[in-house]
């Protein structure tokens, strides 16, 4: 309960006078009321009652069954038993009884005096001071509060003013202040105003910290012109105040805003969301006309991310500046930079806008569905103004919270204006800075970088956006914390969609808490068929990306990638980036890169291609290495324990679903053969990452789908040198035929010198890889690209991807575990998205790319977790 | 016209579709009627969801789903629902998405009931010592101090191993000791992190009446995966866990669950009159120097319960601790 020390010596003293006698008004100054008693302890000290004319004797003098005080803070004559407080129900604040505490203080003596207080007369004259109750019964204000106990926080003063007599329709000067007792001043409002000869409203929005409640607080009227008298009351403390979600905790608490200067930061909504599933690229940047924020309403769930929610706390101010009385609300920017959509949430189901997909907040009532949401849009002076059924709701309730969409880029700020007819009457400002999203974090563009198997530099189809490594413009690095995100993207991913990949995760992780600084990285991997292109860029890219990041700290980084960008974070590690934490999405590279052969042996047969599961694993291409003598560098060809310093890494979550569509390795592919001509048709959509793989080494004879990729060599492929017999197509060989394949028990007398020098498989391009391994080493079959290059084509795995497989359990001093993205990534009984996934097969799963697809709310949990384990809050 | 004959009879048979089943129980064993299930069929060698087809219909009095497979088509998911009872969802994880030699299927469907607030935790335990008892506190979902926070012991294990070898072949292990990680590792971490190692996880219960047992059911397609309630008896104060970090890493399933019975108390005929029940979901992973386990432990006396309500974890992180470790989707 708030108490609030109140001087009624600033009692009745509402007509000021410009008389040279009373120049200045400040009502605890001016009354000096010696202590005296309370003879009749009824509240008021002998010395006032005095000077009202009240016995001093009685508790209610004018026997009208209130006593004194209560009249007095009612504004009734304590002395006339006709005239008492009455409740009505438009001052719900009023009850039958009043208890008021009074404090009695020492009174500073001023050095200007006012003729005694004359006690209002009935007749009319100046109305002395009303007084308004704060929510607590409590009174809001006298014309000085020489102490008071509010708490901190965000305040409206208001009061009414008004002229008796202005004949010349002089305009009025007066200055109402609040000062500390040391002289500072909180809050001034310097008229000039209107001043009419009918009350009209003023008003000053204050802010009260800490250290201001914890000194006296005076709020003085302070007149300026001279030869006018006016009236001035109804004074009001109230309240008020914009709040914001400043931690994105998913609760607003009460006065929670930027911390002072700093504003609030958002994105122009400049994408194109829509639905609840997506898979075209939400880039940001787009025109006007094709922008969201263009559209009439909220473009699908997908399109919630780029709201963010803004408390009006204010009920207090709609109870006593009512809408019906005149009173209107509009939010106001000068660059017309935001709009809004009026909600039904609450302080403490802000979060429901990125956790809950059935959110019914919206439309007049604020309980409708997404789909009924009415975007509010600015004036061309950037106004907009809030619905009356808005304000209803937030009297009601007492706040009430709208979204806010960026339009436009403004570092104006936004200000909530309360007019009455038009005029206003006071306004609460926020500093704000809109900008591009893309301006909020930092880019490093590899995609420069790339260039073929010979050497020849490879120019992006779609460029990307260039590097930009220096402090974000809309969101300094002053205001995050320490902690990095570094954000990879996948295959077929062009350097413009890398851009809707970045902004989109960007969005989702800062949304829900994220305080970390952001990288988006972009690397060639948009090879159109040529999946073993992108795999051979990847590595590339993983080795360039160590000196691209060196302005991040790395161990307060976390890198997150996905699909094939595992491949490039893998390679960066490898090539000594060693972040704090490392996320892998969806990772399209084999488990035994990880956890070594051993540890995946139990999924060989499933991934071996089927016209060699007859063979002994000692001729697959994806065992060649170890034909190799043993510390030799050849040795190393190979994708077990290809990436094996990921097992030193302190954090290593492998973020798989068993049910996505792209690295699900169903056991019933298994011949590359048959899936030729599909892939010229780009007809595969399921289990696309085990066809590249049993697509290696096959040559067009076998499978029309090895015409998308180039270098074909190794992997499923025979080599010719080790035919069977000679089958002829006719009678005898003039109408050709074909050799068989030699049977599998003849293939295993095979000697190993021999398969050194004529391998089983189809040969490697570079056929000096089949020559003894020399020191020194050849730049020519020696160089990291040639091993990229056959990992990329020539070597297949024999393991199933990350992506939709748990690693196993590994030694090691690193904490390598799994994440299950349908058990944990989202809510069970939250449903899931029917767009996208109509498949039988894929109903209900969790698709390759779904953790971007998909709407936040569905997929949220994941995000939660990621912030959490990685510390980027 | 004898060979066309067999030519076309053996056409014949050759189109006959083939005819499958799914049979669905409850924990009980008995069929459940009126299923709705809807099979996915997938053509081998084809990675186009446009080759996939679905079956769908009720199961009869009996539980079983009768279907025409068509020819040489695979069973790659298989869903139910029935009101009262936890949906299914099997796909190639649990044994789908290969030829069959069999053209029955059967999975379990367990009655729905209520979930309830559980204390749980992932429970990662590291460095700890081999050949000593180390004491759980089930309440707290940790091991005692000094290896954790726990208080009381409700049960302990007791890890023994010892190195009989590699996972990795010698020239892979000569590859990897050249790595600026490989030069870096002492001889202990390099044995920790390459390891072979043989040894087992003992876990006692000393309090009478205290104990394990494993899970009676254990259904991975299912979103309860283990019984709600855990068994009123048959519980072993001693259990013993071999591992083996080589075939453990290649084969090791997570398709298992147990029940552990703490803080019993008996009166003086040695009848239980109170107790407090826990689970641990999926398999005890135990290697050299750790532990690792899903637990969950009901904090309410004598109640079985032990269907976890997601989001309604009464165990909270402490200052510091990772919070990841007390969230789970799991019931």
């Amino acid at each position: 309960m708030r108490e609030l020390c109140l001087l009624l010596l600033g009692l009745g003293l509402l007509s000021v006078s410009a008389d040279p006698a009373s120049a200045a008004f400040q009502a605890g100054q001016v009354i000096a009321a010696p202590e005296l008693g309370d003879t009749d302890g009824d509240g008021l000290d002998d010395g006032l009652e005095l000077q009202l004319g009240t016995d001093e004797s009685l508790r209610d003098t004018d026997g009208d069954g209130w006593d004194d005080l209560s009249e007095l803070v009612h504004g009734t004559d304590p002395c006339d038993p006709r005239d008492h407080p009455r409740a009505t129900e438009a001052d719900p604040g009023l009850t039958e009884e009043v208890k008021l505490t009074l404090r009695r203080e020492a009174i500073r003596q001023s050095a200007w005096t006012l003729p005694p207080y004359r006690r209002p007369t009935t007749s009319g004259g100046v109305q002395s001071l009303r007084y308004y109750y704060l929510d607590g019964n409590m009174p809001d204000l006298a014309a000085e509060l020489r102490m008071t106990s509010l708490p901190a926080g965000e305040y409206v003063l208001a009061w009414r003013h008004l002229i008796g007599h202005n004949p010349l329709d002089l305009r009025q000067h007066y200055v109402v202040r609040i000062t500390k007792a040391d002289g500072k001043v909180i809050g001034e409002w310097p008229t000039p105003a209107e001043v009419r000869t009918e009350r009209s409203f003023a008003a000053l929005a204050l802010s009260l910290t800490t250290e201001d409640v914890s000194q006296p607080l005076s709020f003085s009227v302070t007149p300026v012109a001279t030869g006018l008298r006016y009236a001035i009351g109804d004074f009001m403390v109230l309240p008020a105040g914009l709040e914001t979600d400043e931690d994105r905790d998913g609760i607003i608490a009460s006065g929670e805003r930027p911390p002072s200067g700093r504003p609030l930061r958002h994105w122009i909504n400049d994408d194109d969301d829509h639905g609840e599933w997506q898979e075209k690229s939400d880039r940001p940047g787009l025109s006007s006309a094709e922008a969201d924020h263009a559209r009439p309403g909220i473009d699908g769930l997908r399109d919630l991310v780029d709201f963010i929610p803004l408390n009006l706390a204010i009920g207090s101010v709609v109870r006593r500046l009512r809408p019906e009385d005149g009173f209107s609300y509009r939010l106001r920017n000068d660059d017309r930079a935001v709009q809004a959509v009026v909600t039904g949430l609450t302080r403490a189901t802000v979060g429901a806008l990125h956790r809950n997909p059935a959110l019914a907040v919206f439309g007049p009532s604020l309980d409708g569905a997404r789909d009924s949401a009415e975007i509010l849009r600015p004036d061309e002076q950037g106004c907009l103004d809030l619905p009356r059924s808005f304000l209803e709701h937030v009297a009601a309730a007492g706040h009430g919270v709208v979204l806010l969409e960026g339009a436009r880029a403004t570092r104006k700020p936004l200000r909530l204006e309360i007019c009455k007819e038009g005029e206003l009457i006071v306004g609460l400002e926020m500093p704000l800075q809109v900008g591009p999203v893309e301006s909020m974090y930092r880019q490093v563009d590899l995609t420069r970088l790339a260039s073929t198997f010979a050497g020849k530099p490879l120019p992006s189809q779609s460029p990307p956006r260039p590097s930009f490594v220096f402090d974000p413009p809309v969101l300094p690095d002053l205001e995050n914390g320490r902690a990095w995100i570094v954000m990879i993207h996948g295959y077929n991913v062009s350097g413009q969609a890398a851009r809707g990949w970045h902004a989109e995760t960007f969005k989702r992780l800062r949304a829900l808490g994220s305080k970390a600084r952001f990288v988006g990285v972009t690397w060639h991997g948009d090879t159109g068929l040529d999946y073993h292109e992108a795999v051979f860029q990847a590595f590339l890219a993983g080795d360039a990306l160590p000196a691209a990041l060196r302005f991040v700290d790395p161990g307060r980084t976390t890198l997150i990638a996905h699909s094939l960008g595992n491949i490039v974070a893998c390679q960066a590690v490898q090539a000594g980036f060693t972040p704090a934490h490392y996320f892998m999405l969806n990772a399209a590279l084999p488990l035994e890169a990880i956890a070594g052969e051993a540890a995946t042996a139990a999924h060989a047969a499933d991934m071996t291609e089927a016209a060699w599961r007859p063979y002994p694993r000692r001729l697959y291409a994806a065992d060649w290495s170890k034909l190799q003598a043993s510390g030799r560098q050849r040795h190393g060809y190979a994708w077990p324990n290809c990436f094996a310093r990921i097992r030193h890494l302190d954090d290593v979550l492998n973020c798989y679903s068993a049910g996505e569509d792209v690295t699900n390795c169903p056991p019933y592919l298994t011949d590359a053969s048959v899936l030729a001509a599909l892939w010229a048709g780009r007809a595969i959509d399921y289990g696309v990452w085990k066809t590249q793989e049993l697509l290696k080494g096959v040559g067009w004879t076998r499978s029309l789908g090895s015409a998308a990729m180039a270098r074909t060599q190794g992997g499923w492929g025979f080599n010719a040198a080790w035919r069977g017999r000679f089958r002829p197509s006719g009678p005898d060989r003039m109408l050709g035929g074909r050799f068989e394949l030699l049977p599998p028990a003849t293939a295993a007398l095979i000697k190993d010198e021999q398969l050194l020098k004529d391998p089983f498989f189809f040969p490697f391009e570079r056929r000096a890889l089949h020559a003894p391994e020399t020191s020194p080493a050849s730049p020519l079959v020696d160089a990291p690209k040639v091993r990229y290059d056959l990992l990329a084509r020539g070597l297949p795995a024999l393991s199933p991807a990350a992506g939709s497989t748990p690693l196993p359990t590994m030694n090691g001093p690193g904490m390598a575990s799994n994440y299950d993205l349908e058990a944990q990534g989202r809510l069970s009984h939250a449903g899931w998205p029917a767009e996208g996934h109509r498949s039988p097969l894929t109903q209900g799963r969790w698709l390759h790319s779904d953790y971007k697809n998909v709407a936040l709310p569905y997929v949220y949990p994941l995000f939660t977790m990621m912030i959490s384990r990685g510390g980027l809050r | 016209m004898r060979p066309f004959f067999l030519i076309t009879a053996s056409l014949s048979i050759a189109c006959l579709a083939e005819e499958r089943r799914v049979i669905l129980l409850d924990e009980d064993g008995w069929g459940l009627q009126g299923a709705m299930v809807e099979v996915v069929l997938t053509p081998p060698d084809d990675p186009r969801l446009a080759g996939v087809i679905s079956r769908s219909g009720l199961t009869d009095a009996g539980g079983t789903y009768l279907f025409d497979a068509g020819e040489r088509m695979i069973l790659s998911r298989v869903q139910a629902r029935l009101d009262g009872h936890h949906a299914i969802d099997a796909d190639q994880r649990h044994g789908l998405g290969r030829p069959s030699l069999t053209t029955t299927t059967q999975f379990t469907m367990p009655r729905v009931t209520e979930l309830v607030s559980l204390h749980y935790r992932e429970v990662r335990l590291t460095r700890l010592p081999a050949d000593r008892w180390i004491g759980f506190d089930a309440a707290r979902g940790d091991a005692v101090a000094p290896w954790g926070k726990g208080q009381s012991a409700d049960f302990r294990f007791h890890l023994s191993f010892k190195q009989t070898g590699w996972t990795e072949s010698a020239e892979a292990l000569a590859r990897l000791r050249k790595t600026p990680e490989g030069r870096r590792m002492d001889e202990e971490e390099w044995s920790e992190t390459y390891g072979r190692f043989e040894g087992s996880l003992r876990l006692s219960f000393p309090r009478p009446g205290d104990g394990i047992v494993s899970s009676p059911g254990f259904w991975p397609y299912c979103l309860l995966k283990m019984p709600a309630s855990a068994p009123a008896d048959g519980y072993l104060a001693e259990q013993e866990i071999r591992f083996d970090t080589l075939t453990d890493m290649a084969t090791a399933s997570d398709s298992m669950g147990s029940f552990l019975r703490v803080r019993t108390q008996r009166d003086a005929s040695g009848k239980i009159i109170s107790a407090h029940y826990a689970k641990i979901h999926g398999r005890i992973e135990a290697g050299p120097g750790r532990v690792a386990f899903r637990f969950y432990y009901n904090p309410r006396a004598d109640d079985r319960r032990l269907a976890f309500a997601p989001g309604r974890n009464l165990l909270r992180p402490g200052p510091g601790e990772p919070v990841h470790l007390f969230e789970t989707q799991q019931p």
